[in-house]
């Protein structure tokens, strides 16, 4: 058996992914009022009913108090302490093309392996890159077009389209939502937009790489994706963060709309900075993510593989309102050293025969806490609505927790809800079967945990899983209880 | 934090109890009563707690014990009867003499032995900066502190190491709960290696809408057995909350049965910690529910001795427009190695405006655990009746058989017979069992 000291060592080891870039950035300094969601506006300069709707949502969010029930212990976020936007100084004029982009901004993807023009093509990828929080970089533009998919930054769907952004902005995730969505509306800097025309199938898989990087700067996303009807759009997004000493916060918010026969596929790997073996740092990840399906046969799949973030808060959602509308929800989600998960989702059933499928794989180690929460409603008007839900957990090591808060709230008597659950360590028999044929602990483990989570990886577009397996062997490696 | 009713205020500041009481009942009100907002009141009918008296009911008079007479079962063989009328004890009822270790506590001697024991730390919700590692949030025991502040007197049960019995007790309640309110309260202490067999019934009398709020506190000692089983089988109009608080040492064997299927609301709370080394623990619940009942229970199950094992069954049926619901939430802490835990919670829907909420949630601290829980909620399976309407039954008779048959696996655990016999009639009752009950058996 391997001993505790390897797995601490093994756990704990640095942070990959952590450097600096050093690039000058053009801040507001940190405080939060009225001027400071009026400035966000003018420096982006948003149409007025932008400017009075981050407004109303600012009012609304003096009036709310941070939430408590998470299983979460988290340090009080100071609110007047954060610097609400963030710009790259080249943003001067605007690149034109990737030869105008600062070069450190290109060798921080580089070392982080952002396909973003060689790779980008091979891997047959559009990039929309968020650096802090302005887009500077977008490929694949002319194939989009040709489809007529919309696929760019926030910012730019504000001033090209503002009648779609107007239209669907905010009916999934209200304003008055909770306490992050609603700070998200009120200051969020930018984020990626996409529209998929009715018929069309999005000819590539859509990605976009966030990235923390000035200090002091919280992330304020925010994601529309809409799906006209008998559309269909793939979309991934992958997050890695350099390493620092104070905590962030990174409140985002990602809405989808889905209209008849529509698909869309959102598929997350999240790997912000975890905080150091202490607990010192790392990024607090508070996310509000939200689809509705809204048109018949419509079907909205959250696939999520959450290996980062001190503390992560997050239930992607699906609000199954069309007719025999399909939600899907599969997740891996890890805590090591002192992170702490509380994620999982909720899926409301409002239209008949409305279908939902919730896998989730829970690991945690070290002294990880790692908690599902999740939501099945079934309204009264969800005739014939199904659910199943799968969600287990693996336990490496004495001092971490695994947790299960599933609610299930059944209002229609044609409704089927099936819920299991199981938490365990890893079955020392699968162990010993496995070395006892000459493989390695280590790879033994590897494999134990791959087949745990094998039919949440499945879920993943290809490349994605590959990166989705590698961070969870270097997270994981050698944890064993 | 909810409206308190001004009532309970009243009590709280007037002269009507003793000192330790009203700052019990001080310390209730500032925490609040239980919300709609409060994660484990999410399903309960708490409006039920609005508009009541809380102030405890007079001594039964004779007319009050004829009626509570009037609803007595028959008697259960080898079980010594004990019949508490709106929180009162009623000898008059009850056998004579009172069992070995069976007392009553009153007044002053109440006072010392149970307010003062009372949990006094005011409930305190989960907040950010409690520390996770310190285990889970504080116990909610607002309606335990309430029952302390305002029960007239205990029945206190002792028994001895090695002993061995089996009591029934029955509490009636008789008032209209805007007038007053029945504050029952039980204590039991099992000594080493001692057996009881604990039949609990609550019955009403009279077609008031009676208010209860119970309060029952076990203690079980290393290698004692306890087999307790809880009949709810209140008036239509009743408004019924119970608090079960249990303790169990090393080597314990606990097991549970309640089946739920009167009053108007009902909300059951219970908290069972296995604090010894391989203590044992089954709850075994049925609810059922018509018409527009509410049936909330909440089970909190705390490992904190190593080798502890737990099985949860649940099995709840909604009909009319009813609302069942089941919280059973079980911890391991840190230390309660080896522990072991399975919930079966299952739900049928069978009205068309019913609803059934299932809550099976896991809060483990250690690694060496096994746990799994499995809950389901559904309609009646069409294939099954499908057979039973070939059979040439028709689709009433086959609706109750299959209801009968989804809570019989829990409920065929009713020992002895005898109770299980009346227990069945009740079911059979409630589930508008058109077929003969003992063609069933």
């Amino acid at each position: 058996m391997t001993e505790t000291a390897d797995i601490e060592k093994l756990v704990g080891r640095a942070y990959q992914h952590g450097f600096v870039t050093d690039i000058e950035s053009d801040s507001l300094p940190p405080g939060l009022d009225e001027d400071v969601v009026r400035a966000i506006s003018r420096i982006k300069g948003e149409p007025s009913f932008l400017t009075e709707w981050r407004l109303r949502a600012f009012r609304h969010w003096q009036a709310m108090k941070q939430p408590q029930w998470a299983h979460l212990r988290a340090h009080p976020v100071d609110y007047q302490a954060i610097s609400y936007y963030s710009a790259p100084k080249s943003k001067a004029d605007g690149p034109k093309s990737l030869d105008e982009v600062d070069p450190k901004l290109l060798a921080t993807y580089e070392k982080l392996g952002v396909p973003l023009h060689e790779r980008a093509r091979l891997a047959g990828v559009a990039v929309d890159a968020v650096f802090d929080s302005v887009s500077v970089a977008t490929t694949f533009k002319d194939r989009l077009e040709k489809a007529g998919v919309i696929f760019c930054s926030f910012s730019e769907a504000v001033r090209k389209h503002p009648a779609l952004v107007e239209r669907y902005l905010g009916t999934v995730v209200p304003y008055q939502d909770n306490f992050y969505a609603c700070l998200n509306s009120a200051v969020f800097s930018d984020g990626s937009f996409v529209y998929i025309p009715p018929g069309v199938r999005c000819p590539m898989e859509l990605s976009t790489y966030f990235r923390i990087n000035a200090t002091n700067t919280g992330q304020f996303e925010r994601t529309l994706i809409v799906a006209a009807p008998g559309s269909h759009v793939s979309y991934l997004e992958g997050c890695t963060a350099p390493m620092r000493d104070e905590n962030q916060l990174h409140a985002a918010v990602v809405e989808l709309v889905a209209e008849d026969d529509a698909q869309i596929k959102y598929s997350t790997v999240q790997n912000w900075y975890p905080g150091d073996e202490n607990g010192i740092g790392g990024i607090y990840n508070f996310v509000t993510k939200r689809g509705e399906c809204r048109g018949r046969n419509s079907k909205i799949s959250w696939t999520q593989v959450e290996t980062g973030s001190a503390i992560t808060w997050k239930y992607p959602s699906c609000v199954l309102r069309g007719e025999g509308s399909v939600g899907e929800f599969y997740s891996v989600a890890t805590a090591t050293n002192l992170q702490q998960a509380d994620t999982g989702t909720k899926m409301i059933h409002v239209g008949a025969n409305t279908r939902s499928t919730i896998v989730s794989k829970g690991i945690s180690a070290g002294r990880g806490q790692n908690a599902y929460r999740g939501l099945v409603k079934i309204l009264p008007s969800a005739h014939g609505a199904r659910n199943f839900t799968q969600c287990d957990s693996l336990l490496m090591g004495s001092r971490c927790g695994a947790h299960t808060f599933p609610y299930v709230e059944v209002k229609n008597p044609t409704a089927t809800v099936e819920h299991e659950a199981s938490t365990s360590k890893i079955s020392e028999d699968q162990l010993f079967y496995c070395m006892q044929r000459g493989i390695s602990e280590e790879d033994a483990i590897n494999m134990i945990v791959s087949g745990f989570c094998k039919s949440v990886f499945k879920e993943l577009p290809m490349e994605f899983a590959v990166e989705a397996q590698n961070l969870l062997a270097v997270s994981l490696e050698g944890s064993v209880g | 934090m909810s409206t308190v009713p001004v009532r309970l205020e009243e009590l709280a500041a007037g002269e009507s109890l003793a000192p330790p009481r009203r700052s019990l009942l001080q310390a209730v009100l500032a925490a609040g009563l239980p919300s709609a907002r409060d994660e484990n009141w999410r399903y309960a009918y708490l409006r039920a707690l609005d508009r009541q008296a809380f102030a405890p009911a007079a001594r039964p008079g004779a007319e009050a014990q004829r009626l509570a007479a009037s609803v007595l079962p028959a008697p259960l063989e080898g079980h010594a009867r004990l019949v508490v009328v709106d929180g009162w004890f009623c000898p008059e009822l009850s056998n004579e003499p009172l069992p070995q270790g069976v007392s009553r506590l009153a007044g002053a001697a109440l006072d010392a032995a149970w307010v003062a024991t009372a949990p006094s730390a005011a409930y305190a919700p989960a907040t950010p900066s409690r520390p996770l590692a310190a285990g889970p949030a504080s116990v909610d025991l607002r309606l335990s502190q309430l029952n302390a502040a305002l029960a007239p007197e205990a029945l206190a049960i002792e028994l001895p190491p090695g002993s061995d019995a089996a009591l029934e007790v029955v509490f009636v309640a008789t008032q209209d709960g805007a007038v007053a309110a029945s504050h029952p309260a039980l204590r039991l202490r099992l000594g080493e290696s001692a057996a009881l067999s604990l039949v609990e019934r609550h019955l009403g009398a009279g077609d008031a809408g009676s208010f209860t709020n119970a309060d029952l506190q076990l203690e079980v000692g290393r290698g004692a057995r306890l087999r307790h089983t809880r009949l709810q089988l209140l008036g239509p109009r009743a408004r019924h909350f119970e608090t079960l608080a249990l303790r169990a040492g090393d080597g314990c064997e606990c097991e549970f049965l309640s089946l739920a299927a009167g009053a108007q609301s009902a909300r059951s709370t219970a908290l069972l910690e296995l604090a010894g080394r391989e203590a044992s623990l089954q709850w075994n619940a049925v609810a059922l529910g018509d018409r527009t009942q509410v049936n909330d229970a909440f089970v909190r199950v705390e490992h904190a001795g190593p080798g502890a094992r737990t099985r949860q069954a649940f099995r709840g049926i909604a009909a009319g427009r009813s609302r069942v619901a089941f919280n059973g939430h079980m911890v391991v802490r840190e230390g309660a190695l080896g522990a072991s835990s399975d919930q079966s919670l299952k739900a049928l829907l069978a009205g068309s405006e019913a609803e059934a909420d299932v809550r099976p949630q896991l809060e483990i601290y250690v690694d060496d655990v096994r746990a799994s829980h499995g809950a389901t909620v559904g309609k009646l399976d069409e294939q099954m009746r499908f057979y039973l309407l070939s059979r040439g039954i028709d689709r009433e008779t086959a609706d109750a058989l299959l209801k009968w048959a989804f809570v019989e696996d829990v409920a065929s655990r009713i020992a002895p017979a005898a109770l299980r016999h009346q227990v069945e009639d009740a079911m059979a009752t409630q589930l508008r069992a058109v077929v003969d009950v003992g063609g069933i058996r």
